[in-house]
């Protein structure tokens, strides 16, 4: 025995990068993928210094320039009534960015815990969810938010109830998606054993499933961003998402577009940022696809 | 096999069913029309609102349950309901059914033939400088909304038309003055049909594109692709053969659910192009508190989308011998 | 069967056709660049079969796609490559393209993916042809019939129209085989042809191969690791380590005398099938440097136990011995002559235990199982999914354990073996019968009781690679099961470098992850976790197969090891009957949910009596050429029959040699009434209604 033990032990585990260092190299080869973190950090920043840094509040009128076109007093020129262009965007784009990450982090959240628990345990429980998830993939879920939203209450709070209403819509595809990861990482033979060692079913969920579906749900988190971004923004074009006095770049944009022919400015800033976010959303989301899961291309939203 | 497909038929009914009646719910108690009224000058006399609202089974003072039973019945027989000012929801339907099917149907058809086209290539040029720019160019696409790119893409129409001094580019409505020339009412179409067509068909082949392009890839790792070359097939051979059929089988099922909730896909181009479509209805029956009319366009787009599963399902079984024999 | 040729040779036999020199094959990684191939050459004679021998990245893949020029376009290529005389390297795809599936074809590992899903086989086929030949459409099709017919698929007018996944694994490897030989190629590449399959389907597939060569002439290079493949089909073998080619020569002198230490040790650690080796396998330690940065020098040095300074400084070449075409690249050749893996790598010691004194029936029962029965529902419909029958997975099997035993339990897929384990390890409620547990009946447990029963049944699966959670660190990988039942966090720390220490890895690498650790540590790690709840049974699920050769006798040697300290109990499964020949004390033999034969192993060995466990045993190539020539092996006809729909009676009669040489009477018996296991002379029963030694009249009708 001591022959054996002491030839395997002298074996130092093989030098080779560790998961977590594969990921970023990859992650960093990509080009678009690091502009668009970059491009996100300076967004965020934008949002949170910029009410500061502004002369004009979002809320303020200026009754000396109604309509006027960017100068050095507006950089992107005044609404029809009186508002500083900028000052919206900046607010627009930080509540366009909360709303996004709030969205994504729940919508994955609840896809996570619904998609593996219907997946391992099976039976009736798996049917039921199956048929909420395909109830709610039946019916567009844009009409139903806008309904819901309508009859919401007013005041400083309805966003949260817009947030809520999008990633209540927004999980079951992704569900799915988990689910059958789940189906797959079931049977799995480091699973098996667990539950031969005596494990419970939610400490595997917790404990050995979801983390090792975390590729998965990152890149869902991530595409997801993007996602809601463009479902509250979509919404607020129509005037079904936030509501006035507060703004998002949806609400900007569907005001300036009826004017975009005779007066661009107001359509046009609003909706430079929010491609501009979405893009940077999105490529971050690719990349980390690229970089988690290089294996399988097509996996996620297109 | 019948019984199978019976099955699920059913189910899909029950399915329905069950959406259609929580958007009902959701609908009459979110939407309240009385509203609609509140705000008239003169004001009008709240028994006649109470008994217009009534007479199209929208007042909130009869009990929710009763309203349910009332539509569904009217449902039972074909009759959608009204909206709060009495037009007639079925009416707007069938008619705006037609606009949005005439608006909708090259855009979608061509956009999906592209997108697969385009992405097919450009997976057989991974990393080469086409296909990265062609990546680039679908990531600023995508996250573009439509309602941007719409935009954006009338307002260039419009520096066009006033550099040159023409009316080529139309961009309200349907159809517009018509000319007095041989096929002018058609010409005329075709031109209201351009740029909503173009909008359509740039954000189709996107979406598609990036799609194809990753199904491609898989396909073209794949071990019967080595295979088809070892036999000595060129590699546009092999790849156009075996790596493309193969990567067109999810293809198939996406392109005939497309088809199919293509009526309700547009809200966007419809409204800023001012087509009188179902998507553009959507949202003048919410703005405009129309209960029935929100839940006949839901029900209405439901039923496009279980069309479209039956029918992806359909195409799966005709492009997989593995679905059509096991 | 003969089929008319295509094409008139090129190339007579005995001459050239195809000459390697000096190849390197080199592409880049996540982790760097890897230098697969590195001076590589070889000839090959036409209508010769050469091996190439390695384990997983030896480079003997990367070589089969180098020469077909079908390797991805970021590697680089040097040396040359000649067919026929004309140099490959740097002739552009259109020109390569003619020669591949013509001149030169190649046969790939996994059937299952190597024929696209859409098209049936007869459009592959016939496609392979079409892609070379203007031949006419009809002529094409009745080709390719013909060509199913030679490769022995059953009733080929009817199934050249059938779609791949209408064919079972075995086939479909058929059916690459024939699009293969569709052209008369001079040069065959077959990369793991049999690799995946079930053993009798193996020497099935090895059958139709040497078929084919003989009826087309082609030479053929047979890439595997498979020892016994190689003593069975080559004539010459090139043995490759790290990239290199470290010994070449006739398969007599590579088997016979041998002369590299690494060649020296792998036939060395191999468990025979045909000889009975209990006790210690010699050891062939540590494992294959990865060829990303390999450091100079002989890349073997940290594995041979004949390493000198002038090993690590420099690369030995290949260099004749005694003979000129018998090569082997080690700098201390001369001194190697004569010498066997015996004095190289000396088996280590094991523990035997006390118990091994004590006769079996004086041991208490660990495990019993009564015929037990496992059916599931047999679903159908990729869209419309249905129940379309019942799957017979296990169907009545009675067997016993007995302290400090191990019983092999052997099969081929769709046995019944895994779902058996599986029964046991759920500790459950079997469709029939019963699985008692030290004398529990396991359908009766309580939750509570069924987490307690789990510490005496533990369980060790076959793949290192999944059976470890790749996101914990492998403390927490072995306490799990403490700290689920119940352990002290303290006793789990020192418990923990206990058991690291025992299975033979260093405590300190604790905190390491298991993708640190190479296959064979990973698998240790997995026995270290399922000893530390302190089972009495252990449940072990192929727990070689899937480790590379040279690995699997330190695993083997462990598991041995422990069972002497520890006094524990083993159900080994595997497919590999040469490990379960060395490490089982019994073996039960199933086939199609049933036991067919069960006894001591030596007694199952030496004189098999069911006609199915003599099949299995006769498909399997031994690694010795002299042997393989000299044996008549029995060749079953046909797949295995669906679980869900088997045959009446006796469940193998339509696989049966016996069965077919019976006279009427006798057959119905076979097929109206179901034999049972009836013990013949000392522990040994088999399940046949004409048990007993193969006769020669058996194998003369085949």
């Amino acid at each position: 025995m001591s022959e054996l033990v002491v030839a395997e032990a002298t074996i130092k585990p093989q030098r080779r990068l560790t998961r977590g260092q594969l990921i970023w190299r990859r992650f960093l080869r990509n080009k678009t993928a690091v502009f668009g973190a970059a491009g996100i950090i300076f967004l965020v920043l934008l949002a949170l210094l910029g009410p500061h840094l502004l002369y004009w509040k979002f809320d303020d009128i200026d009754t000396g320039a109604f309509l006027a076109p960017p100068d050095s007093a507006h950089l992107l020129g005044t609404t029809q009534a009186g508002r500083d262009v900028l000052a919206l965007t900046v607010r627009g784009l930080s509540k366009s960015l909360l709303i996004g990450f709030l969205v994504a982090l729940m919508s994955t959240s609840i896809a996570a815990l619904v998609g593996a628990s219907a997946a391992y345990l099976g039976g009736w429980y798996e049917r039921a969810m199956l048929w909420i998830i395909d109830l709610l993939l039946v019916i567009p879920s844009f009409f139903l938010i806008a309904v819901a939203s309508r009859g919401a209450p007013e005041g400083d709070a309805s966003w949260l109830i817009l947030v809520v209403l999008l990633a209540a819509f927004a999980w079951p595809l992704s569900a799915r998606v988990v689910r059958s990861m789940t189906l797959s990482i079931r049977e799995r033979e480091y699973v098996l054993a667990a539950k031969f060692m005596g494990l419970s079913a939610f400490r595997i969920i917790v404990r050995h499933i979801l983390p090792n579906a975390s590729s998965l749900l990152i890149i869902d988190a991530a595409l997801g961003v993007g996602y809601a971004i463009l479902s509250e923004t979509g919404l607020s074009y129509f005037g079904f998402g936030v509501q006035a006095p507060d703004t998002s770049l949806g609400t900007l944009i569907g005001e300036g577009s009826t004017m975009a022919t005779t007066f661009p400015w107001i359509f046009l800033g609003p909706a430079t940022v929010l491609v501009f976010l979405v893009m940077c959303v999105n490529a971050v989301g690719d990349g980390l696809r690229d970089a988690l899961d290089p294996s399988s291309a097509s996996g996620g939203r297109a | 096999m019948l019984r199978y497909i019976g099955k699920r038929l059913l189910n899909y009914v029950v399915l329905l069913y069950v959406a259609v009646s929580l958007t009902y719910f959701l609908a009459a108690t979110q939407l309240n029309p009385r509203a609609l009224f509140a705000l008239r000058q003169p004001p009008i006399p709240p028994q006649i609102v109470e008994a217009q609202l009534r007479q199209y089974n929208l007042s909130d003072q009869v009990p929710l349950l009763e309203r349910y039973w009332i539509w569904l019945t009217g449902v039972f027989h074909g009759d959608w309901g009204y909206s709060p000012l009495g037009v007639s929801v079925a009416e707007q339907i069938s008619t705006r059914m037609w606009v949005s099917l005439r608006l909708l149907l090259i855009g979608t058809l061509a956009g999906i033939l592209i997108g697969v086209a385009v992405g097919a290539w450009t997976a057989t040029r991974q990393y080469m400088p086409s296909d990265r720019t062609i990546t680039a160019l679908s990531l600023l696409i995508i996250s573009t909304p439509a309602f941007v790119v719409g935009t954006v893409t009338q307002m260039m129409a419009i520096s066009v038309n006033n550099a040159t001094g023409s009316r080529f580019f139309e961009f309200i409505g349907e159809t517009g003055d018509v000319g007095n020339y041989p096929l002018a009412d058609l010409v005329d179409r075709a031109q209201h049909l351009l740029l909503p067509t173009l909008v359509l068909i740039l954000l189709g082949a996107t979406s598609m594109s990036r799609i194809q392009r990753n199904l491609m890839l898989d396909s073209l790792g794949a071990d019967f692709v080595r295979t088809a070359r070892a036999k000595g097939l060129r590699q546009s051979k092999a790849v156009m053969k075996h790596a493309l059929r193969t990567a067109l089988i999810p293809t198939g099922t996406y392109l005939a659910y497309s088809v199919a909730t293509m009526f309700v896909g547009a809200t966007f181009t419809e409204r800023i192009f001012s087509f009188p479509g179902i998507g553009q209805y959507g949202v003048d029956t919410i703005t405009n508190r129309d209960v029935n009319g929100v839940v006949a366009v839901t029900a209405f787009a439901g039923v496009c989308v279980l069309v479209g599963g039956i029918l992806s399902d359909i195409m799966v079984a005709i492009l997989d011998p593995r679905v059509r024999l096991a | 069967m003969s089929i008319q040729p295509l094409k008139t040779r090129r190339t007579q036999a005995g001459q050239t056709v195809l000459s390697v020199r000096d190849l390197h094959v080199t592409f880049p990684s996540e982790a760097g660049l890897v230098r697969a191939v590195r001076g590589l050459s070889f000839d090959l004679a036409a209508g010769e079969t050469m091996a190439i021998v390695g384990e997983s990245g030896s480079g003997k893949s990367v070589t089969s796609l180098a020469v077909m020029g079908l390797h991805p376009p970021t590697t680089r290529i040097t040396g040359s490559i000649k067919l026929h005389g004309e140099e490959l390297l740097g002739q552009n795809d259109d020109q390569l393209s003619n020669l591949r599936g013509r001149d030169m074809a190649m046969i790939f590992q996994d059937p299952l993916s190597a024929l696209t899903p859409v098209y049936t086989v007869g459009d592959q086929i016939v496609e392979a042809i079409q892609a070379h030949y203007d031949v006419s459409n009809a002529k094409a099709w009745q080709r390719a019939i013909e060509l199913l017919d030679l490769v022995g698929i059953p009733n080929p007018q009817t199934r050249v129209k059938s779609f791949p996944f209408e064919f079972s694994g075995g086939m479909r490897q058929r059916v690459m085989i024939a699009m293969a030989i569709a052209n008369d190629p001079d040069v065959i590449i077959a990369d793991e042809p049999t690799t995946a399959l079930d053993v009798t389907i193996q020497a099935q597939v090895l059958e139709v191969l040497k078929t084919a060569q003989k009826e087309t002439g082609a030479a053929i290079i047979m890439i595997t690791h498979d020892l016994g493949v190689v003593a069975s089909m080559s004539e010459r073998v090139v043995v490759m380590y790290a990239g290199r080619p470290v010994e070449t020569g006739s398969v007599d002198d590579i088997f016979y005398q041998p002369r590299m230490p690494y060649t020296i040790g792998l036939l060395g650690t191999v468990p025979r099938l045909d000889q009975s080796t209990h006790g210690a396998l010699p050891v062939l330690e540590g494992n294959p440097p990865s060829v990303v940065e390999l450091p100079p020098g002989c890349p073997f040095v940290p594995r041979c136990p004949k390493a000198v300074d002038r090993c690590k400084a420099s690369e030995p070449e290949l260099e004749a011995t005694d003979s000129p075409t018998h090569t082997a690249a080690c700098h201390r050749l001369a001194e190697l002559e004569g010498q066997g893996h015996a004095e190289l790598f000396p088996p280590p010691e094991l523990t035997t235990s006390e118990l091994a004194e004590l006769p079996r029936e004086q041991r208490p029962v660990v495990l019993e199982l009564t015929d037990l029965k496992r059916h599931y529902p047999l679903m159908k419909g990729a869209i419309y999914r249905r129940r379309v029958g019942t799957v017979y997975a296990v169907d009545g099997i009675d067997l016993d354990l007995r302290q400090g035993e191990t019983l092999g339990l052997v099969g081929e897929s769709g046995c019944g073996k895994s779902t058996t384990l599986l029964e046991i390890l759920n500790l459950g409620k079997p469709t029939a019968g019963a699985v008692k547990v030290q004398g529990r009946d396991t359908s009766t447990l309580t939750r509570h009781e069924r987490k307690e029963l789990r510490r005496n049944l533990q369980v060790v699966f076959q793949d290192p690679m999944a059976s470890l959670d790749p996101r914990l660190p492998i403390f927490d990988i072995i306490a799990e099961p403490m700290q689920v039942h119940g352990y002290k966090q303290a006793d789990i720390e020192l418990r923990v470098r206990d058991l690291l220490r025992l299975v033979g890895l260093e405590p300190g690498h604790a905190d390491r992850y298991p993708q640190h650790f190479s296959g064979g540590q990973r698998q240790r790690i997995g026995i270290a976790r399922a000893l530390s709840l302190e089972p009495k049974v252990m449940v072990l699920d192929e727990p070689v197969s899937a480790l590379d050769v040279s690995i699997q006798a330190g695993v083997i040697n462990l598991l041995d090891d422990l069972q002497g300290k520890l006094g524990l109990s083993y159900v080994f499964v595997a497919h590999d009957l040469a490990v379960i020949r060395h490490i089982a004390d019994r073996v039960a033999v199933m086939y199609l949910g049933k036991i067919v034969e069960i006894g001591d192993v030596e007694r199952v060995y030496n004189d098999p009596a069911h006609p199915y466990t003599q099949a299995l045993l006769s498909a399997i190539p031994i690694p010795d050429p002299n042997t393989e020539r000299t044996r008549q092996r029995i060749v079953l006809s046909g797949d295995l029959p669906s679980p869900a729909n088997p045959p009446s009676g006796c469940k193998f009669r339509t696989r049966c040699f016996r069965y077919a040489v019976l006279d009427e009477a006798s057959q119905a018996r076979c097929r109206d009434e179901v034999p049972d296991l009836v013990q013949r002379v000392g522990d040994q029963s088999a399940a046949c209604h004409f048990a007993g030694p193969v006769r020669a009249d058996e194998l003369a009708t085949r």
